[in-house]
Order: C-alpha cells, then structure tokens, then sequence
C-alpha cells in the first residue's frame, strides 16, 4: 500500500519559489493500475519521483507498506529503488554501448537478489517478445523494442510498484497501445502496483483508476 | 560493475585514449627516471667496488699530521710505520695488510707509445706481490731483482689515452695487450717541470710492463716494494722511509666498516667501499632530486590531464550515471565504477608506458654505446630495469590514474538522477 499524506513540494530557484505539489493525499492499494493524469507541468513527474525514492517531498509523509520513507538514508534510498521499484522512461534511457540482456540486467547489478537473474531474464525476454534481439545493442533497436527492453529491466529485480512516466510518448499510437497492453498483462501476472503518468485519456482509461492532477494540486481521484 | 567499466571504456575511446595517453606519458617518464637513477647507482656502486673491493680498507696519515710542521721536524708522528702496522694488526677481524711505497725524489718516466715518446713527470710506488697476485699469477715474475724491474699500470691510465690523446689525436687505440712487455724508462731525480741541482737524465732505470690492475695507483707505475726500496736506498737516502699507503683486508666484509672506525680511531684517515659510496650516493641523490622534481611536474601534468579528461567525460555521462543512481546504485557504486574505469586505464597506461620506457632505453643506450664510445667508465648500459622497477612503476601508474579519479569520480557519485534523467 502506497500513502501519500499532505504532500508539498516547492522549488527554489534563486528568490522564485513554485508550489509542484499542495497538499497531496493519494492512497494505492497493492496490486492496483493507477494512471496519473494531467497537462504538462501539472506535478505528475514529481509525484511520480516522491514515490520513487528520487526525490524528497518539503513536507508530508510517504508510506510504503507503513513504512516513511524519509527515514531511509541515501544508500537505503538507492536499495528502494533497486528493489522495491521499478522505472519506466518515456526517452527508454537504455544503455546504447550494451546488449538488451545486459542492458535487462542491469539493476542486478547493485544489490543483492534471491532468484536466479539470468533464467529470470530469459523468461522476461519471452515476454516482452524480445528473444531474438537479446544480444543485439540497445541503440540497434526500435521505438518499441527500446520500450519493451526497459519494462523487462523494471521487472527484472521483481519489484511491487512499477512506475511509468508518459512510457509512450516516444511512441507512434499503435506502438503505445501495445506496450500498453503488455503492461498491464505483466501487471496482471506479476501482481505489481502500476502507476502510469500519461496525458493520453486513452490509455487511461485503460487503468483501474485514474488521478488527475492540476497545478500540483488534486483535482479527483 | 566490471564489465559496464571495460565497456564505457571502449564507448569513450577517444576520451580513453587521452587518457591512456597522459598515463603512458606518465609512467613512461618515471621508468625511464627510475631505470637511470638505479643504472647509475649500479654503475656507480660496480666502479667502487672495482677500485675498493667489500673488504679492503685503504689507510693513509691524517693530513694534519703531514702538514709542514711534520715536514719540517721530520717527525714519524702520524706516518705508516712498521709500528703502524702491529697496532692495526691488533684489531680483530684483520686479514692482511699490504704497505705501499713511494719512490723518495723527483721521477720522470719515457715510454714509447705508437711510435711516439713520451716523457713526463711521475710517482713511483712499491707494493708486495700478494697485494697484486691476481693480476701477476707468476710470482718469480714480480719478485725479479734484476732490470728491468717489472711494473704494473692502472687500467684508466688505458681508458684515458686512449680517450684524451689517442682519439682526439686520431692515432690508434691501445689495448692492455699493446703493451705487456714494453719497457719504460724510469729517470731518478730527473723532473721535466723543477729543476735542480742534480736534474740530469744520468741515471736510467728499466721497466718493464707486466701487466695492469684496479688496485695501481693512478700517479705513476708500480713496482715490486723491495725493488723500490732499493732505488730508495740510492736516490733518495734522505727520503721519508715510511709508507704512503697501508692497504688492509678484512676477514669479513660486513666488518670492514667497523673495522675502518677502530683504524680512525688510532688517529689515521680511512677510505673503504661504504664511505666511498656514500659520497658517491650523495651526488647521485642531487641528480635524483633533480630527476624527481621534472617526474613530479610531468605527474602533476598527467594527474590534471586525467582528472579533466574524466571531468569532461563525467559531464558527457551525466545521464547514464544519473540512471544507474535512478536504477539503484548508491553513490559509493559509482565513484567505484569511475575508479574501475581509471584503474583499467591505468592499467593500460602503465603497461604502455613501461613498453614506451624500454624502448626509449635501448634507443638511448644504443645512442650513447656510437656516440660516446670513448668515455672512461662508460657502463654497457644507462639503465638498469629490474622486474621491482616494473612492478613499481606498473603499480604508481594504477595508482596515479585511480587518485586522480578520485575528484571526478567523486563529482559523479553526486549527479542528481532528477536533473540528468531531464
């Protein structure tokens, strides 16, 4: 369960401050497809942070399973976010010098794991459909391929939250639609909390529930 | 964490390169500095040992028990005497000691040399066969009585002609060879610069060349020291009867320092391999402080060229650092995965720059064997590289490029993922 408890966020950009978050209060049930919705510079990619472990919020508190998560210091912090979640990028932000299966394993790399990370990225490589391509380099690849590389290196430490932000706004509509789809199949299978920051109402309509946001504020749940 | 080093080291070549390239620089420079601090200390060290071996002492007076007060009181204060020698006799740990004579005039020795003769003032010392066994195998050749008496020269006097008079000259060199058996002719009481009383070419004394040793003095022939105090007895009666040189041996070459002190101590002036070296190793470590200090600069210039290569290569990476932090590395993971990638350069760098150091080492020793064949106590080579020297140097190399990572890589460890993921 994810809970966000009068959440504000402001930057300080010399004597300018700006509100990106007010008073944010959000609950997500374990398991659940939430699509963040809102224009750009809305607060979506914050929020989205705040939950990841990247950043910090001014005040309030974030909860995962009732645990804050201003208590984890930066290395805890790095563990979270290797363990616990899992990022998806609308610019992919795969490594262009490595293969797919490196690129797969990468967050492997950093902590310590209890299943068998290579089998496991075999099977995530079956089912993003990528088999073929695995020892091709990331900067060989397609819009799509590129997409679905970085959702199986999200799964790869099998995490409890997914978090998407605009995944498909590198992407032409058919290409979306269709990782999309995948996600909220592996969503399915793998019982993971997806939390998807789009401003496409198509593919929010897709998800479980939607929260849309303004002006960093909480329009409705 | 390694392979994702080894492979932004090949996605970054160019920047690879240049770094590789300051490292080699680098490396390059300390080998080479190394390689000829140690070739000249080995040099250096083969010399004195040549001159001095491990366990010989050489004893003379104090000077200032020869000075002109002694001179003129013809005191026996502070000369080798026979007493000299039972005192030093008592010292424990002594071998042998072999006395050195001098003739008590004015000498002039002629010796003909390429068809040329040559006449100059000398020295002519005396010392026992034992001292010189090495050299002469025949003892009945040393111990002649007849003239010409046999006499031996130093071998630099060899290095020396042949360097200042025969090659300038373009006459023919000389080898020890050229001249065994040749005669000279030693005029007593006859100076080519002061003249005197008794300053005639009258008297003629044979010798004859038997061979050439380390252990000849450099001022003039050496003769058997009964031979010489004969010729003492005729030319020189008032002469001083003691002797110039003592020349000790040890019985255990790690004591021969110890010794040395406990013949001080008896108020007499040393020389042995350590004191010698010392000194030796004292203008050796000015032209090493000279040598570090041009290393050191050329280190600092390689370190700033690293830490800017990877400064700007760390700026060019902001996003793939900022995703590895996004993805789960802590700060600490990628000033490691900086370091690894330094210390593989270095690794590179280094093994480059040892190749580069040897290379350059046989190109200048290859230089220095046509160019400077003729220099007295030019060693076989300038450099002496052992397999330390190749550790060291490969080990400072990893070392250098690694430390100057380490601000780099700090800057790294700090990149915000929100701001480089943007």
């Amino acid at each position: 369960m994810i809970v966000l408890q009068e959440i504000y966020k402001k930057f300080s950009s010399g004597k300018s401050k700006t509100d990106a978050l007010i008073d944010v209060n959000i609950k997500i049930k374990e398991g659940e497809f939430v699509a963040l919705t809102g224009p750009s510079g809305s607060g979506k990619t914050t929020l989205l942070n705040i939950i990841g472990g990247l950043d910090s919020p001014t005040k309030g508190k974030v909860l995962i399973n009732d645990f804050d998560l201003k208590h984890m210091n930066d290395d805890e912090l790095s563990s979270y976010r290797n363990k616990e979640i899992g990022f998806i990028f609308q610019e992919f932000h795969l490594e262009p010098f490595l293969s797919v299966r490196k690129n797969i394993l990468l967050p492997t790399l950093f902590d310590g794991h209890t299943h068998d990370v290579e089998t496991y990225a075999d099977e995530l490589l079956k089912e993003v459909k990528l088999v073929k391509k695995s020892h091709a380099n990331a900067n060989e690849l397609s819009g799509g391929e590129k997409q679905r590389t970085a959702i199986a290196r999200a799964l790869i430490n099998k995490p409890k939250i997914i978090i998407a932000d605009e995944p498909t706004g590198n992407l032409d509509q058919e290409t979306g639609e269709a990782i999309i789809n995948l996600l909220k199949n592996l969503q399915k299978t793998h019982n993971i909390t997806l939390i998807i920051a789009t401003h496409d109402k198509e593919i929010a309509r897709l998800a479980e529930r939607t929260i849309h946001i303004e002006d960093g504020v909480i329009k409705r749940h | 964490m390694i392979s994702i080093a080894l492979r932004s080291i090949i996605a970054h070549r160019s920047r690879t390169l240049l770094s590789i390239l300051s490292i080699t620089i680098g490396v390059a420079s300390i080998f080479l500095f190394v390689s000829l601090i140690n070739g000249i200390n080995k040099a250096s060290t083969e010399a004195t040992a040549k001159e001095n071996p491990l366990n010989q002492i050489i004893v003379r007076p104090k000077l200032d028990k020869t000075g002109l007060v002694s001179f003129l009181t013809k005191s026996e204060k502070g000369k080798l005497t026979d007493k000299t020698i039972e005192d030093i006799k008592k010292i424990n740990g002594i071998k042998n000691i072999y006395p050195e004579i001098q003739f008590g005039n004015f000498a002039s020795v002629e010796v003909q040399l390429v068809g040329i003769g040559v006449l100059t003032d000398s020295m002519i010392f005396g010392v026992p066969y034992d001292f010189i066994k090495d050299e002469i195998p025949n003892k009945a050749t040393w111990e002649s009585t007849e003239e010409p008496y046999p006499a031996i020269l130093p071998r630099k006097i060899l290095e020396l002609y042949n360097l200042s008079v025969a090659s300038p000259q373009g006459l023919p060199l000389v080898a020890e060879k050229d001249l065994i058996g040749k005669e000279m002719i030693f005029y007593p009481r006859y100076s080519t610069f002061f003249a005197s009383g008794e300053n005639s070419k009258s008297d003629k004394v044979m010798l004859k060349i038997v061979g050439f040793s380390d252990k000849a003095s450099l001022l003039g022939p050496t003769i058997p020291i009964e031979a010489l105090n004969t010729l003492n007895r005729y030319y020189a009666p008032s002469g001083n009867n003691s002797y110039t040189e003592l020349f000790v041996e040890t019985s255990d070459q790690n004591k021969t320092t110890q010794i040395a002190q406990e013949i001080e101590n008896l108020e007499l002036s040393t020389q042995y391999f350590t004191k010698d070296m010392k000194e030796v190793q004292a203008k050796i470590s000015y032209l090493s402080i000279g040598l570090g200090l041009i290393s050191l600069i050329i280190i600092l210039l390689s370190a700033i060229a690293i830490i800017g290569t990877f400064l700007s290569q760390i700026a060019e990476r902001r996003k793939q650092l900022g995703l590895l932090r996004a993805l789960g590395a802590t700060r600490n993971q990628i000033k490691l995965l900086i370091m690894f990638e330094a210390g593989f350069i270095g690794l590179f760098g280094s093994i480059l720059g040892i190749a580069a150091g040897i290379l350059t080492s046989i190109i200048f020793d290859k230089y220095v064997t046509v160019e400077l064949k003729n220099t007295i106590l030019l060693p076989d080579t300038l450099f002496s590289i052992t397999p330390e020297i190749i550790i060291a140097t490969l080990g400072f190399g990893i070392c250098l490029s690694i430390f100057a990572a380490y601000i780099p890589a700090n800057a790294a460890s700090k990149i915000d993922p929100i701001t480089a993921l943007k």
